[in-house]
């Protein structure tokens, strides 16, 4: 899937030569710290960042010069960190722009008959939000939509084109403990034959969704297994709990290395994951 | 970044949406029988600022589905505006063509223009759009002169009379011309922006990036969006060109492009009704105010554009649509809402309703009404 790919903004190498392949239906997990280039990474894969080196090849076809509209096209879908919607529209036309350019793109390029007349895309977008729990909310203007419902129309959206490839970028990030619980759900209903990778602080939700997890830091992937390896290695272990040690000594002496939000789901998983580690060894 | 964008728009979708559209039928037919009545009812001078204000409506129409729609700022409309004026100028006179294949053609110059210009535009956006539509404006414009014996350069072309048959050279008929092409522009409008295309155009003004990643060539529909503004401002060009009796420079000129935008702007982008407005409230305005001083309408149209920019940001339809529903008249304000808001949204409502049936419903109401200046904010 990815070939050698190497990213570098100006003299700032994100990604070192990076090999990764992943078989349909897999879902794998992507974890490493702030910085580590695993947004890159999704950018370089769904085309919006021209990778410095190396190619990317989607479903069999070299896709490295493919824009992202081209890439969608043959499957792939993604979801961004920064919640990226249409905050003017409601959620529902959220939804059915999603619709016109996938499943039922062959209505787009209409402009003589009005929307609301196209039965099929309508009762499409209404099953959808049914399914993801967002119905009732249907006509309220995103804009207005409170930040866990955001996340899960984000989701929606990459899910309402059909795809074969999703990619979730941080899917729970910023989200309160009822939202979670409510994203965990959504991502456990996710279809089986759908591959996924998904980036993810939040290695619980990580290790209940997939059956590979890399690990990338600083630009390279340092560790590709399942879930039951990554948790145990030490390597990582260090550089998770390392890093949070030396985070939390900076904090104390005002360096401040860590954002807030990241701060508390430390602190809330830190004893199951001490405790699970433990178990593990 | 919600929190600039909000408190713009009342939440037509928190509202009933079967009572606006019977509203809106209502205040149509209105409309439409005081359109009817201008000729009879107003002196020949209120009659010439009507009819310009529906030629230039037509355009402000167009240039917001555009702007208010797509997002796309084009300060190229007099490019347009022009070749559709021109273009029926040079045929009647140069070369003897009947008024009405003249004006067809005509037409078919115009969204030619903007078929060629719009290749080279929607690759751009922003500022960038807004610099290569101005400069193309420009060209044409040098190319009126530079070309003087074929188009009559600073003089302009005399159509020598250049309405279709004796009958339009009455006012009153030429007004209700230009009034039915102006209600068939408006319907076609509106249909564009209830469409599923209209839908599209939405998604790209406010998130252009997203709607690529969803497997959209936006491009195509940036495109067919300018083509469509194009084709507007070309009938606008030839049924001024007709009224006035001439073609002149200045339909190629930077004002007419500007004056295009700030009644888009001024009446408010992105809504059905504003363009009318601003074009309504503009030629009123140059026409009154250049009557008291002469040659002071430029000056004039600086501090207009100025107080509108500070004052009513977001045009006047949407600032009255505020209005009305703090002082407590939601439903006016809906009435007032742009199709392309309130429309698809209502529409939405409705077609879930039809669907359950008469049952219990919920309705989505985010706050009450009296939320004063912060309404949008929660």
């Amino acid at each position: 899937m990815l070939g050698g790919v190497s990213k570098a903004f100006g003299d700032l190498r994100v990604l070192t030569d990076i090999d990764l392949s992943v078989g349909a239906g897999q879902r794998v997990g992507i974890i490493g710290l702030n910085g580590a280039g695993k947004t890159t990474l999704f950018h370089v894969i769904s085309g919006l960042e021209p990778p410095t080196r190396g190619r990317v090849v989607l479903f069999g076809r070299e896709v490295t010069r493919t824009s992202p509209s081209g890439r969608a096209a043959l499957g792939l879908s993604r979801t961004f960190q920064v919640t990226l919607l249409y905050p003017r529209l409601t959620v529902r036309e959220n939804v059915e722009v999603a619709l016109l350019g996938s499943t039922y793109r062959r209505y787009r390029l209409r402009l003589w008959r009005p929307l609301r007349t196209h039965g099929d895309l309508r009762t499409r977008s209404r099953e959808l939000l049914e399914t993801f729990g967002l119905w009732p909310l249907a006509n309220v203007e995103v804009r207005h939509l409170s930040y866990g419902h955001q996340r899960q129309l984000e989701i929606t959206l990459a899910i309402a084109v059909d795809p074969a490839l999703l990619l979730l970028d941080e899917p729970t990030a910023g989200l309160s403990v009822a939202e979670m619980a409510a994203m965990r759900r959504l991502l456990a209903s996710l279809p089986r034959h759908l591959t996924v990778l998904v980036v993810e602080h939040h290695l619980e939700v990580i290790f209940e969704l997939v059956e590979r997890v890399l690990v990338l830091h600083q630009g390279s992937i340092i560790m590709d297994g399942p879930p039951s390896a990554v948790r145990t290695d030490r390597q990582v272990q260090d550089l998770y709990f390392g890093a949070h040690a030396a985070a939390q000594v900076a904090r104390q002496t005002g360096g401040g290395v860590l954002n807030a939000d990241r701060r508390d789901e430390w602190t809330k998983g830190q004893a199951d994951r001490r405790e699970e580690w433990n178990r593990g060894h | 970044m919600r929190a600039d964008s909000a408190g713009s728009r009342p939440r037509a979708a928190a509202l009933d949406p079967r009572a606006p559209t019977r509203i809106r039928a209502a205040a149509l037919a209105g409309l439409a029988v005081l359109a009817a009545i201008v000729p009879a009812t107003l002196p020949s001078y209120w009659l010439t600022i009507a009819t310009l204000a529906l030629i230039y409506a037509i355009m402000a129409m167009g240039l917001n589905l555009l702007m208010g729609y797509t997002g796309l700022d084009s300060l190229g409309q007099a490019a347009f505006f022009g070749l559709g004026s021109y273009g029926l100028a040079i045929l009647l006179v140069k070369d003897g063509v009947g008024w009405w294949s003249a004006a067809l053609a005509a037409v078919v110059l115009g969204t030619a223009g903007a078929a060629v210009l719009g290749l080279i535009a929607v690759r751009l956006r922003g500022l960038y759009f807004l610099l290569v539509t101005l400069a193309m404006g420009q060209v044409l414009w040098g190319a009126d002169y530079r070309w003087g014996t074929f188009t009559g350069g600073a003089n302009g072309l005399e159509l020598g009379g250049g309405r279709p048959s004796p009958w339009f050279y009455s006012d009153a008929n030429f007004y209700y011309f230009t009034l039915g092409i102006f209600a068939a522009v408006a319907a076609l409008v509106s249909l564009v922006i209830a469409s599923p295309f209209g839908l599209t155009l939405r998604g790209i003004r406010e998130r252009e990036v997203r709607c690529q990643t969803l497997g959209y060539r936006t491009y195509i529909h940036k495109y067919v969006a300018f083509i469509l503004a194009g084709v507007a401002a070309a009938v606008a060009g030839i049924l001024n060109a007709a009224y006035n009796g001439i073609a002149s420079p200045s339909d190629l000129s930077i004002d007419q492009s500007f004056t295009a935008m700030l009644m888009v702007i001024l009446g408010g982008a992105g809504t059905m009704a504003g363009p009318v407005v601003g074009a309504v409230v503009m030629t009123a305005l140059k026409y009154e105010l250049s009557t008291l001083w002469v040659d002071y309408w430029p000056i004039i149209l600086g501090v207009i554009y100025v107080l509108a920019t500070v004052y009513l940001p977001n045009g006047i339809v949407t600032g009255a649509a505020g209005l009305l529903s703090r002082a407590g008249a939601p439903k006016r304000a809906v009435e007032q809402e742009p199709a392309g808001e309130g429309g698809p949204a209502a529409g939405g409502a409705r077609g879930a309703r039809d669907r359950r049936g008469p049952g219990p419903q919920w309705t989505v109401s985010p706050r009450p009404h009296a939320g004063g200046r912060q309404q949008g904010l929660r």
